[in-house]
């Protein structure tokens, strides 16, 4: 289909209007919570931390690949996730530290020190920031090894990350595959689900995109080193 | 853009500087019982949701003990008994303090009734009313909420318009490129 990409991303666009239409407009300040405003930022926090952890699996998937079978496209994939891991990981992070700031309150560097929730994250965050400036080199066969070496170090950062508010000690609340997840008020719910459809679409259009300027950028430095 | 950064990292920095004040310098309201001022009533008439409210009372010169009830229409009450046991009777005062949890009331009213019933040893003494304002005072948590918010568009809108000039200089390189490529 000629414009699936721009219907997947508007789609996307229109998803997260609606998710904010309904967590600010149509359900009120949420009761339970110290602040009951800032709860809102539920609805896009918990989407964009589940997209950074899915662009990070990508990572992870693209890199072992590449090193198995030296993949070109895989390759590609796992620079091209690590940005938009980079990017919802920052939103998820920032908006986290804002709802955290008004509903825990308190010093927030020693809360991303001593909670190994804010640590591993912070952590697999600071990991793909080192893979992207890796990156920015000239590219080689070397390059590209020993960045799926540093982009496969992620299957041990993601699921830490993933799990330790589970098992580690952490406050950040546990949601997705608790007793927790079939209490969700249905409103709640709702909300959670259009947001993270609608970040899953910006993440595919998104990535799209990436991918598209990625491969034009390696079919112009082919073109260079022919004309050299 | 490096200044806005600067001062949402320190707005998140910051701590909160409010505090709730329990000394008699901060009530502007006041209500004075007796001969010579024997007791006095410091109070706020502004009554801040979220904040503990509280009253001050404060015994002068006198070598009797008063009982003191204070009571709001919905029935929350607090009382206090206040007595003088030193045997000096010049120029001593006593104090003693009540609050009431700042989460009693959740909406606005004003002229809101308070029944303060003192009696001493043997009978009431005086029954008064004071009339406070509950003031529900703007969310402290917006501004957080908003500057969550601003995080998702601004890094999804960044991270566009990054692509879009990525794509531009790209496209014009390419259509270049391609160009000499034909020419050769």
């Amino acid at each position: 289909m000629k414009y699936s990409r721009e219907i997947i991303g508007l789609t996307g666009f229109l998803l997260v209007l609606g998710t904010l239409y309904f967590g600010l407009i149509q359900t009120g300040p949420a009761k339970y919570f110290t602040a009951p405003n800032a709860q809102k930022l539920f609805y896009l926090h918990v989407p964009s931390g589940l997209i950074t952890y899915l662009a990070f699996l990508m990572v992870v998937g693209g890199s072992a690949v590449y090193l198995y079978n030296k993949s070109d496209y895989a390759d590609r994939l796992a620079k091209c996730s690590t940005e938009l891991g980079i990017i919802f990981g920052f939103m998820s992070l920032a908006s986290g530290t804002f709802w955290m700031k008004a509903e825990w309150g308190g010093d927030i560097v020693s809360r991303f020190l001593t909670d190994m929730r804010l640590a591993t994250t912070l952590a697999m965050w600071l990991l793909y920031i080192a893979y992207f400036v890796y990156r920015r080199q000239p590219e080689n066969f070397v390059v590209k090894k020993n960045a799926a070496i540093l982009g496969l170090s992620g299957m041990l950062m993601v699921p830490l990350s993933y799990l330790s508010s589970r098992y580690l000690r952490s406050h950040h609340p546990v949601i997705v595959g608790t007793e927790d997840q079939g209490s969700l008020d249905s409103s709640l719910r709702i909300g959670l689900y259009m947001g993270l459809f609608g970040f899953l679409f910006i993440y595919i259009f998104l990535f799209n995109i990436r991918m598209k300027i990625e491969e034009m950028e390696r079919d112009l430095l082919k073109i260079k080193m022919e004309n050299a | 853009m490096r200044f806005i950064l600067i001062l949402v990292t320190f707005s998140l920095l910051l701590g909160s500087v409010s505090a709730e004040c329990k000394d008699k310098d901060c009530m502007p309201d006041s209500y004075e019982f007796g001969n010579y001022g024997h007791v006095n009533i410091y109070y706020n008439s502004v009554f801040e949701i979220g904040k503990n409210w509280f009253i001050i009372i404060e015994l002068n010169q006198t070598e009797e003990y008063y009982d003191f009830n204070f009571e709001f229409e919905e029935g929350s009450s607090k009382g206090a008994h206040l007595e003088d046991m030193s045997d000096n009777p010049d120029g001593r005062q006593v104090t003693d303090s009540i609050s009431f949890s700042g989460s009693i009331f959740s909406e606005e009213v004003f002229h809101k009734s308070l029944f303060v019933n003192i009696t001493d040893e043997h009978d009431s003494l005086e029954s008064i009313i004071l009339k406070i304002h509950i003031n529900k005072p703007p969310a402290e948590d917006m501004i957080y909420l908003w500057g969550g918010m601003t995080v998702f568009w601004a890094s999804i809108g960044a991270y566009v318009i990054y692509l879009s000039n990525k794509f531009r200089v790209l496209s014009d390189k390419s259509g270049l490129e391609d160009g000499r490529r034909e020419k050769n």
